[in-house]
């Protein structure tokens, strides 16, 4: 149900920037895109890892002179990771706002090579439902320590590429591959632990890598 | 935790020098591990903090001497992976001792982080 209520929200930003009409060349369109690759990409994943992870995206990008295409990305995603050594709950959503300009010079359709820029940020609720503490000489004690839910925010800046093509009339696909860097570094904030996972992002760590399938729709 | 004795030299400066402890026991209290059985000529010693109380206490015997220092410290755990689990950091508030077997203690680093660090001088 709640993952519903994120996807509602992202639709809610999404939808109205459909409805703009083409006035003249400088707006060629604007496509919605759904993110194929991540829905598809993290059952395999949890399968290997023994998580429960899932990450669910839509984007709206709006062509501008058929090179500038200003693009805002929004989703849900949420995590549970478990171990021998700590077992992890997050869930939240998140928005992403840039813009890709088409590298293509001559192109036969609407097909195109994107480099671009997004800054993101992620709201989620979180718990570590029990942490292993290190400690060697101790370790006969109880070490497991348990943490409340929580809610936190991140930010981070993408630098992408990606390729899209036109696959039939409106229809087109292609996929990004991004590189993230997270600007709230620290797993602590005010003494408190952070995240281990940010929806969007991925996994807390400075960098990470990123990719999206997608399938696409130009109004 | 190293163990140092000091005098004064000609110059009227204190000086400093690491100081060989001839018997050492050393067992935490509540812990029925011993970390030292009877070492000779120990100059340093390395210890845990607990992770779950703010107080740790050692027992040593240094030589025929019964003694129990406890340490009183904060706790800060830090998350690391959900592979490693987490971390504590400790911050060194105080340091008692009961037999008064030592001059004086310096805190060298009151912080204890993850790398072995000398964080005590405990003079003769």
């Amino acid at each position: 149900m709640r993952q519903w209520l994120y996807i509602l929200f992202a639709l809610t930003i999404v939808v109205p920037m459909v409805a703009a009409e083409k006035k003249d060349t400088i707006y060629t369109g604007t496509t919605i895109k759904f993110d194929l690759g991540s829905a598809a990409f993290h059952p395999i994943k949890n399968i290997r890892d023994n998580s429960k992870t899932y990450s669910y995206e839509v984007a709206a990008s709006v062509g501008l002179l058929r090179k500038y295409f200003p693009t805002i990305e929004a989703g849900y995603a949420q995590s549970k990771i478990g171990s021998t050594m700590g077992d992890f709950v997050d869930y939240g959503g998140f928005v992403k706002i840039g813009a890709d300009y088409s590298a293509l010079r001559k192109r036969k359709g609407d097909h195109h090579f994107f480099v671009g820029l997004r800054i993101a940020t992620a709201m989620q609720s979180y718990r570590f439902n029990y942490l292993k503490r290190a400690n060697n000489y101790w370790l006969n004690e109880d070490s497991r320590i348990a943490y409340p839910w929580r809610f936190g925010s991140d930010f981070w800046g993408e630098l992408n590429a990606g390729v899209q093509v036109q696959v039939w009339k409106n229809l087109n696909m292609g996929w990004y591959v991004r590189f993230k860097l997270l600007f709230t570094r620290g797993k602590q904030l005010d003494g408190i632990m952070r995240a281990a996972y940010i929806p969007g992002y991925g996994t807390r760590q400075e960098t990470a890598f990123g990719w999206n399938y997608y399938i696409g729709w130009t109004f | 935790m190293t163990f140092y004795s000091d005098s004064v030299n000609t110059d009227g400066n204190r000086v400093e020098y690491t100081h060989a402890i001839d018997s050492l026991w050393l067992k935490g209290v509540g812990n029925d591990s011993i970390i030292y059985e009877n070492e000779k000529n120990i100059q340093s010693v390395n210890l845990t903090l607990k992770n779950n109380d703010t107080i740790t206490q050692y027992a040593l015997t240094i030589n025929t001497i019964q003694d129990t220092i406890t340490i009183y410290h904060q706790n800060n755990d830090i998350f690391v992976s959900l592979e490693c689990g987490c971390y504590t950091y400790y911050t060194i508030d105080s340091l008692t001792e009961t037999a008064h077997l030592f001059d004086s203690i310096d805190y060298v680093n009151r912080e204890i982080g993850r790398k072995t660090t000398e964080n005590l001088r405990i003079f003769w």
